[in-house]
């Protein structure tokens, strides 16, 4: 049985904030980029005909370009997952059961579908505002 | 596999089935979002390295292939 409601609202909140923060910060963006990065440096080391100057001076921007994408992409990672982390920290210095919620098949059952329900209803709705009045 | 191998195999097989909380669960998302940064780095490094090691090094060696050999020493002048 669901022992107390409070954690699995409190474990709630911490999901929707993950995922407001996952659509603010726009992290899907940032991993298609660094995924294109991957592929245009793979272009440019097997491209033919180019001369080698050209190609060292393309690979060391595409490495700092690289490198930044993925300190970025790493550092959106951490602030989205941030609420989440910091409620399970929280529960180990101050009891508040949301480890217990977190574990409690009952319990993750009801968050799966109260978040997926959240997930639609938030579609909907960007969907809705992106259509042309 | 060598012999010394299946003991230490089965230890961590046997290891596995201990029912403790690990508390080290990542969802998909952050999971593969953390290979797809550590896989950036190590691309990002790997480029730095051809273009800092790779292609001065081959500039070098074309440069010394195609240096003109010196001409032989006349022993009657």
């Amino acid at each position: 049985m669901i022992g107390a409601i409070a954690p699995i609202v409190l474990l709630l909140a911490a999901i929707v904030a993950a995922g407001e923060l996952a659509r603010r910060l726009r992290i899907v963006p940032r991993f298609a980029t660094l995924a294109a990065l991957g592929r245009r440096a793979g272009t440019v080391l097997a491209r033919r005909g180019v001369s080698d100057h050209l190609k060292e001076r393309a690979t060391r921007i595409l490495a700092g370009r690289m490198m930044a994408s993925s300190l970025t992409a790493g550092a959106i990672l951490a602030l989205v997952i941030a609420p989440v982390v910091l409620l399970l920290l929280a529960d180990g210095t101050v009891p508040l059961g949301v480890r217990a919620a977190f574990f409690d098949w009952q319990a993750r059952l009801l968050i799966l579908v109260v978040s997926l329900i959240y997930v639609l209803a938030r579609w909907r709705i960007g969907r809705r505002r992106l259509q042309p009045r | 596999m060598t012999p010394h191998r299946i003991p230490a195999l089965t230890g961590a097989i046997l290891l596995t089935m201990i029912p403790a909380i690990a508390q080290a669960y990542s969802g998909p998302g952050v999971g593969l979002g953390a290979i797809g940064v550590v896989l950036g780095i190590l691309g990002s490094v790997f480029l730095m390295t051809v273009s800092l090691i790779w292609y001065p090094v081959k500039r070098l060696i074309r440069s010394l292939r195609q240096r003109p050999a010196p001409p032989p020493r006349d022993s009657k002048a």
